[in-house]
Protein backbone atom coordinates (compact mmCIF):
# COMPACT_ATOMS: atom_id res chain seq x y z
CA UNK A 1 0.00 0.00 0.00
CA UNK A 2 1.36 3.47 -1.28
CA UNK A 3 1.56 5.74 1.96
CA UNK A 4 2.61 9.48 2.22
CA UNK A 5 4.48 10.64 5.23
CA UNK A 6 4.84 13.72 6.31
CA UNK A 7 8.65 15.25 7.45
CA UNK A 8 9.94 17.62 9.38
CA UNK A 9 12.90 19.98 10.18
CA UNK A 10 16.23 18.37 9.19
CA UNK A 11 14.19 15.55 7.32
CA UNK A 12 12.20 18.07 5.65
CA UNK A 13 15.14 19.69 4.28
CA UNK A 14 16.50 16.05 2.73
CA UNK A 15 13.51 14.93 2.00
CA UNK A 16 11.27 17.40 1.19
CA UNK A 17 7.64 18.03 2.88
CA UNK A 18 6.48 14.22 2.46
CA UNK A 19 7.06 11.08 0.59
CA UNK A 20 5.90 8.59 -0.42
CA UNK A 21 6.86 4.68 0.32
CA UNK A 22 5.21 1.41 -0.33
CA UNK A 23 4.42 -0.50 3.06
CA UNK A 24 1.88 -2.95 4.14
CA UNK A 25 -1.03 -2.48 5.95
CA UNK A 26 0.18 -4.22 8.99
CA UNK A 27 4.04 -3.33 9.56
CA UNK A 28 6.22 -1.56 12.28
CA UNK A 29 7.87 1.54 13.16
CA UNK A 30 10.92 0.03 11.83
CA UNK A 31 10.14 -1.19 8.55
CA UNK A 32 8.88 2.54 8.26
CA UNK A 33 11.37 4.08 9.26
CA UNK A 34 13.86 1.51 7.12
CA UNK A 35 11.87 2.53 3.88
CA UNK A 36 12.37 6.96 4.54
CA UNK A 37 16.16 5.93 5.53
CA UNK A 38 16.54 4.22 1.78
CA UNK A 39 15.89 7.52 0.27
CA UNK A 40 18.88 9.64 1.62
CA UNK A 41 21.93 7.68 3.57
CA UNK A 42 22.40 11.36 5.34
CA UNK A 43 19.24 11.33 7.48
CA UNK A 44 19.78 7.67 8.93
CA UNK A 45 20.41 9.33 12.03
CA UNK A 46 17.97 11.55 12.65
CA UNK A 47 15.49 8.95 11.40
CA UNK A 48 16.68 6.43 14.20
CA UNK A 49 16.05 8.85 16.59
CA UNK A 50 12.64 10.01 15.24
CA UNK A 51 9.14 9.19 16.50
CA UNK A 52 6.38 7.94 14.44
CA UNK A 53 2.77 9.65 14.48
CA UNK A 54 -0.28 8.64 12.92
CA UNK A 55 -3.63 10.93 12.69
CA UNK A 56 -1.11 13.61 14.71
CA UNK A 57 -0.75 11.23 17.78
CA UNK A 58 2.53 9.26 18.67
CA UNK A 59 2.39 5.96 18.52
CA UNK A 60 5.10 3.29 20.48
CA UNK A 61 4.57 0.31 18.46
CA UNK A 62 6.67 -1.33 17.53
CA UNK A 63 3.68 -3.49 15.42
CA UNK A 64 1.39 -0.44 13.90
CA UNK A 65 -1.38 -0.51 11.33
CA UNK A 66 -1.59 1.45 8.37
CA UNK A 67 -5.16 2.94 6.70
CA UNK A 68 -5.25 4.51 3.53
CA UNK A 69 -6.56 7.87 5.19
CA UNK A 70 -3.95 8.19 7.70
CA UNK A 71 -2.30 11.15 8.40
CA UNK A 72 2.00 10.08 8.85
CA UNK A 73 4.53 11.51 10.13
CA UNK A 74 8.04 11.10 11.05
CA UNK A 75 8.82 13.33 14.11
CA UNK A 76 12.64 14.00 14.67
CA UNK A 77 13.61 15.07 18.10
CA UNK A 78 11.75 18.02 18.81
CA UNK A 79 13.31 22.12 19.88
CA UNK A 80 10.75 23.74 20.36
CA UNK A 81 10.35 27.00 23.40
CA UNK B 1 -10.50 27.69 28.82
CA UNK B 2 -6.92 27.39 27.51
CA UNK B 3 -5.99 29.78 24.66
CA UNK B 4 -2.98 27.62 22.54
CA UNK B 5 -1.61 28.80 19.23
CA UNK B 6 1.39 28.55 16.96
CA UNK B 7 1.59 31.74 15.33
CA UNK B 8 4.07 33.54 12.72
CA UNK B 9 3.14 37.11 14.19
CA UNK B 10 4.98 38.54 17.10
CA UNK B 11 4.20 37.61 20.79
CA UNK B 12 2.85 40.58 22.74
CA UNK B 13 3.12 39.69 26.56
CA UNK B 14 0.49 41.99 27.64
CA UNK B 15 -2.38 40.85 25.73
CA UNK B 16 -2.07 37.04 26.90
CA UNK B 17 -1.21 38.04 30.43
CA UNK B 18 -4.92 39.80 30.22
CA UNK B 19 -5.79 36.67 29.37
CA UNK B 20 -4.68 34.88 32.52
CA UNK B 21 -7.01 37.69 34.79
CA UNK B 22 -9.80 36.71 36.76
CA UNK B 23 -11.41 37.17 40.20
CA UNK B 24 -10.61 33.23 40.97
CA UNK B 25 -6.55 33.01 40.76
CA UNK B 26 -4.48 35.09 43.20
CA UNK B 27 -1.10 33.77 41.53
CA UNK B 28 -0.25 33.87 37.52
CA UNK B 29 3.57 32.43 36.46
CA UNK B 30 4.54 33.81 33.28
CA UNK B 31 7.62 32.02 30.93
CA UNK B 32 8.47 33.87 28.38
CA UNK B 33 11.26 32.70 26.18
CA UNK B 34 13.42 34.38 23.97
CA UNK B 35 16.22 34.25 21.50
CA UNK B 36 19.75 33.98 23.39
CA UNK B 37 22.62 35.26 21.73
CA UNK B 38 25.46 33.22 23.37
CA UNK B 39 25.67 29.53 24.22
CA UNK B 40 28.93 29.11 25.78
CA UNK B 41 31.05 30.25 23.18
CA UNK B 42 28.36 29.54 20.31
CA UNK B 43 27.30 33.09 18.86
CA UNK B 44 23.49 32.98 17.65
CA UNK B 45 22.82 35.25 14.91
CA UNK B 46 19.12 34.20 14.63
CA UNK B 47 16.53 30.90 14.67
CA UNK B 48 14.06 29.66 12.42
CA UNK B 49 11.26 27.89 14.19
CA UNK B 50 9.30 25.48 12.22
CA UNK B 51 5.86 23.16 13.10
CA UNK B 52 4.01 20.56 12.83
CA UNK B 53 0.99 23.24 13.50
CA UNK B 54 -1.87 20.87 14.13
CA UNK B 55 -0.05 18.06 16.09
CA UNK B 56 1.67 20.81 18.10
CA UNK B 57 -1.58 22.55 19.09
CA UNK B 58 -3.62 19.64 20.06
CA UNK B 59 -0.18 18.32 22.39
CA UNK B 60 -0.42 21.68 23.95
CA UNK B 61 -4.32 21.49 23.94
CA UNK B 62 -3.43 17.89 26.03
CA UNK B 63 -0.58 19.51 28.45
CA UNK B 64 -3.54 22.11 29.29
CA UNK B 65 -6.51 20.01 29.82
CA UNK B 66 -5.36 18.72 33.35
CA UNK B 67 -4.51 22.01 34.59
CA UNK B 68 -7.78 23.58 33.41
CA UNK B 69 -9.16 20.35 34.72
CA UNK B 70 -7.84 21.30 38.25
CA UNK B 71 -8.69 24.75 38.38
CA UNK B 72 -6.49 26.62 36.32
CA UNK B 73 -6.44 28.50 33.29
CA UNK B 74 -3.30 28.05 30.50
CA UNK B 75 -2.26 30.06 27.81
CA UNK B 76 0.71 29.25 25.50
CA UNK B 77 1.89 31.29 22.32
CA UNK B 78 4.69 29.53 20.33
CA UNK B 79 6.18 31.64 17.14
CA UNK B 80 7.16 30.41 14.17
CA UNK B 81 9.19 31.53 11.21
CA UNK B 82 12.44 34.20 11.74
CA UNK B 83 13.30 35.26 14.62
CA UNK B 84 16.08 37.71 15.97
CA UNK B 85 17.96 37.99 18.86
CA UNK B 86 15.67 39.13 22.02
CA UNK B 87 12.66 38.40 19.86
CA UNK B 88 10.08 35.94 22.27
CA UNK B 89 9.81 32.73 20.79
CA UNK B 90 7.48 31.16 23.36
CA UNK B 91 4.94 32.36 26.10
CA UNK B 92 3.85 30.13 29.04
CA UNK B 93 1.07 31.67 31.14
CA UNK B 94 -0.77 29.47 33.97
CA UNK B 95 -3.36 31.61 36.36
CA UNK B 96 -4.24 29.68 39.30
CA UNK B 97 -5.38 29.95 43.12
CA UNK B 98 -2.18 30.22 44.52
CA UNK B 99 1.37 30.55 43.88
CA UNK B 100 2.22 26.99 44.46
CA UNK B 101 0.55 25.34 41.70
CA UNK B 102 1.02 28.72 38.97
CA UNK B 103 4.99 28.15 39.34
CA UNK B 104 4.77 24.04 39.25
CA UNK B 105 2.45 24.15 36.48
CA UNK B 106 3.74 26.52 34.45
CA UNK B 107 6.90 24.83 34.54
CA UNK B 108 5.27 21.45 33.54
CA UNK B 109 4.07 22.98 30.29
CA UNK B 110 7.33 24.53 29.06
CA UNK B 111 9.26 21.61 30.10
CA UNK B 112 6.79 19.13 28.64
CA UNK B 113 6.46 21.45 25.54
CA UNK B 114 10.24 21.27 24.88
CA UNK B 115 9.83 17.30 24.93
CA UNK B 116 6.98 16.57 23.34
CA UNK B 117 5.36 19.39 21.45
CA UNK B 118 6.76 19.09 17.11
CA UNK B 119 8.10 22.58 17.02
CA UNK B 120 11.90 22.94 15.83
CA UNK B 121 14.45 25.70 15.59
CA UNK B 122 17.22 25.93 12.65
CA UNK B 123 20.14 27.64 14.93
CA UNK B 124 22.13 30.46 12.84
CA UNK B 125 25.42 31.25 14.33
CA UNK B 126 28.04 32.83 13.51
CA UNK B 127 30.03 30.07 11.39
CA UNK B 128 27.33 27.20 11.15
CA UNK B 129 24.09 26.08 11.25
CA UNK B 130 22.35 24.13 13.84
CA UNK B 131 18.71 21.90 14.30
CA UNK B 132 18.40 22.21 17.87
CA UNK B 133 19.03 19.71 19.69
Amino acid sequence: MEVTIHVFAYLRERLGATLTVDLPAETTIAALKEAVSARDLLVADTVANSRVAINQEFINGPAIKLHPSDELALIPPVSGG
Amino acid sequence: MSYIRITDQPIKVGPLYEKLVAPEYGGIDIFVGTVRQWTGPIETTRIEYTAYQPMAERELEKLAAPIEAAGGRVVVVHRIGNLALTDIAVFVGVAAPRRAEAFAWCRTVIDTLKQEVPIWKKEYDTDKIRWGN
